[in-house]
């Protein structure tokens, strides 16, 4: 008796476990999977494919719906690519030794690439110009940055209307006068002769020198740029005035606020978002100093306060034919500006305002 | 009106403080010192030889004459002048095209594609590749001393269609909807409802454009060489930065010997400007609210 118990217990076992049944188990295991697995892919293709496609027909249908927009496009694409990005290869330049017949590709690479840029800055009258440079961007953003934002600050308080249209009409005139009338203009008032030194001539003042004089020459260079574009700078700040919410000034007034106060903790506070994208940008620019301005304005004698950056890379670079520092300095002042710009707008986010992006 | 007078009539209870004379007297004198350069010139420009050598024409002026403004029959002078504002009207009505043209596609979220137009368009106004290779590209295309060269390069303008775009991009949906209803292509829509409602974009950048188009001498320094070529601006410089009358003066109608140098100068700086002058009281609204437009929702 027992022994059939035991044989029927070890058949079992045998059989449960033996090579040929545990080989069907994973057989049949295997093919569950599968099939599992292609249950899994047929659902996913029909499916997402399903959106797949239908997100590529879309598209095939925007396109057809919409080419004739990108028809309109192709003048503008056409200028970028022939105007924009064409020339961008020519930053190369910089670092070649050009050779005008060979062109820009085929010129060759300079020994040392940048033997260009050691050449640039181991030049002390290099060194010089851009001490101007960064002297009359301080100058400009010193006094010229802070005129306009007061400018606006005082337009607000004026009530009568017309009275501040005139006076608009005329202080945003001299930003639409190029520098070349400007410099005409101010060359004749302040020549020798002229009438600032005539005026100053009834006080007993003597002929100052301001165009020859190299301090004097700066004062005027600042001045005159204040001058033309205060009045239209100060449009930023108003507009930006005008956002402030009105109800701000009539809780302030009903609080018992006098003018100043209202200017203080309202006025001021609501325009630092534009102050903060106004001084990015112009920190950004430091390195430009004003072309424009003094190149219509200057003259050799002045050169040692004058002459910036631009300016001594205009003579040397295309009047010379020295492309490859000019093209180098280019580099150098794109590069210069960008970075600016990163910091500046880190530095004001971080102190609370908003910065460009 | 009778709102204004009762407002008066309230604003009259508040005294006139001593910060508000101050305010207005400092305004008055900025307005004075802005004017008087300009009234200096005219004055230089108007008067007599004997009182600009005297020093005696400053502000208003002395013995009126008209004998300067011969030079405007100069040939030089006259078709630098005309050629000017062929320039000027061309490149701004082609620009505003441009603009047009492109902030359309633009301003359309659904545009597949559209990020990366605007990146290409981006990135060109951030970087550029210098002047040099700048310069190599217009002489290939033969573009140096030709008028062309004032024209073509400049028609795109990135910031400009960013402006417009955000602009169209204001329009209510429902008209182009309409519009697209009734089964208006693209182009007509754009040029049939768009470009009508945005009057006061295009005033402003036309403006804008037009008065730097005016005042850019120094394309002409770079690729033009030829003098009869030169807008105005570029002979005002020779005459005015480098002291050079050579071009100028050949051909002045009448009565030169009396005529100063610096009075014919004044001259040509006021035809200069007399353009803008001309223009800008009439735009001023316009460019004002462009300006509020822009800055407010950004």
């Amino acid at each position: 008796m027992y022994n059939n118990i035991l044989d029927i217990v070890k058949r079992y076992l045998y059989n449960k476990y033996s090579e040929k049944t545990v080989w069907k188990r994973k057989k049949i295991a295997f093919f569950k999977i599968r099939s599992f697995v292609f249950a899994q892919l047929a659902y996913t293709t029909l499916w997402k494919g399903e959106i797949l496609m239908r997100n590529q027909s879309r598209l095939k249908a925007k396109l057809k719906q919409y080419w004739p927009l990108y028809i309109m496009f192709i003048p503008c694409a056409a200028m970028l690519l022939v105007f924009n990005y064409y020339p961008m290869y020519g930053i190369v330049l910089a670092f070649k030794d050009y050779f005008i017949r060979l062109g820009i590709m085929g010129s060759p690479f300079a020994e040392d690439p940048l033997v260009h840029f050691k050449e640039l800055f181991s030049d002390p009258y290099f060194l010089q110009v851009t001490g101007n440079t960064l002297r009359i961007s301080a100058l400009r953003l010193l006094c010229g940055f802070p005129a306009p934002i007061f400018l606006a600050l005082l337009f607000n308080e004026v009530r009568a209307q017309r009275f501040k249209k005139s006076v608009q009409t005329i202080l945003y005139l001299p930003y639409f006068l190029s520098w070349v009338v400007l410099g005409g203009m101010f060359k004749t008032i302040f020549m020798n002769d002229g009438l600032v030194n005539t005026w100053l001539g009834n006080f007993g003042i003597g002929p100052i020198p301001f165009l020859s004089d190299p301090k004097w020459f700066l004062a005027v260079t600042i001045i005159t740029d204040i001058w033309k574009n205060m009045g239209f700078s100060s449009i930023i700040y108003l507009a930006a005035i005008s956002g402030i919410d009105g109800e701000q000034y009539e809780a302030a007034m009903i609080d018992g606020a006098d003018r100043w106060q209202r200017i203080r903790y309202i006025t001021i506070p609501g325009l630092v978002p534009a102050i903060s994208i106004q001084l990015i940008l112009s920190l950004s620019g430091v390195l430009n100093a004003g072309f424009d301005q003094i190149f219509n304005m200057y003259s050799p004698v002045v050169y040692s306060t004058a002459d910036i950056i631009d300016t001594y890379v205009y003579r040397i670079g295309l009047g010379d034919g020295n492309y490859e520092i000019a093209t180098a300095l280019g580099l150098f002042k794109s590069a210069i500006g960008f970075v600016l710009i990163l910091i500046t707008n880190k530095v004001i986010k971080k102190t609370g305002g908003e910065g460009i992006w | 009106m009778v709102k204004k007078d009762s407002e008066r009539r309230l604003r009259k209870k508040k005294s006139v403080g001593v910060a508000d004379v101050v305010i207005y007297g400092m305004f008055i004198i900025l307005s004075v010192i802005t004017l008087i350069p300009f009234m200096n010139i005219i004055s230089i420009s108007l008067s007599d030889y004997g009182a600009v050598v005297t020093n005696k024409a400053m502000i208003f002026p002395e013995g009126l004459n008209f004998d300067a403004y011969y030079i405007i029959g100069d040939p030089a002078v006259l078709k630098s002048f005309l050629l000017t504002v062929m320039i000027v009207v061309v490149s701004t009505v082609l620009h505003l095209l441009v603009c047009l043209l492109t902030a359309y596609p633009l301003s359309k979220k659904d545009l597949p594609g559209r990020n990366i137009m605007l990146l290409f368009l981006l990135i060109t106004m951030l970087f550029g590749g210098g002047l040099i290779p700048y310069y190599l590209v217009i002489k290939d295309l033969g573009l140096i001393d030709n008028v062309l060269v004032h024209i073509i390069p400049g028609l795109v303008s990135g910031f400009n269609i960013i402006l417009m775009k955000n602009f169209i991009q204001q329009i209510p949906g429902s008209l182009i909807e309409a519009a697209r209803i009734d089964g208006a292509g693209f182009f007509r829509i754009l040029f049939q409802i768009i470009a009508p409602l945005s009057k006061p974009i295009l005033a402003t950048l036309a403006l804008f454009f037009g008065v730097g188009k005016w005042n850019e001498w120094y394309t002409t320094v770079l690729f033009i060489n030829d003098p009869d070529l030169y807008p105005i601006q570029n002979i005002l410089r020779q005459m005015v930065v480098e002291g050079n009358m050579d071009t100028v003066g050949s051909g002045i109608v009448s009565r030169p010997e009396f005529t100063l140098s610096i009075s014919i100068k004044m001259a040509v700086i006021v035809i200069a400007t007399v353009p803008i002058m001309l223009v800008y009281p009439f735009l001023q609204k316009h460019f004002v609210k462009g300006i509020f437009m822009g800055s407010v929702k950004s």
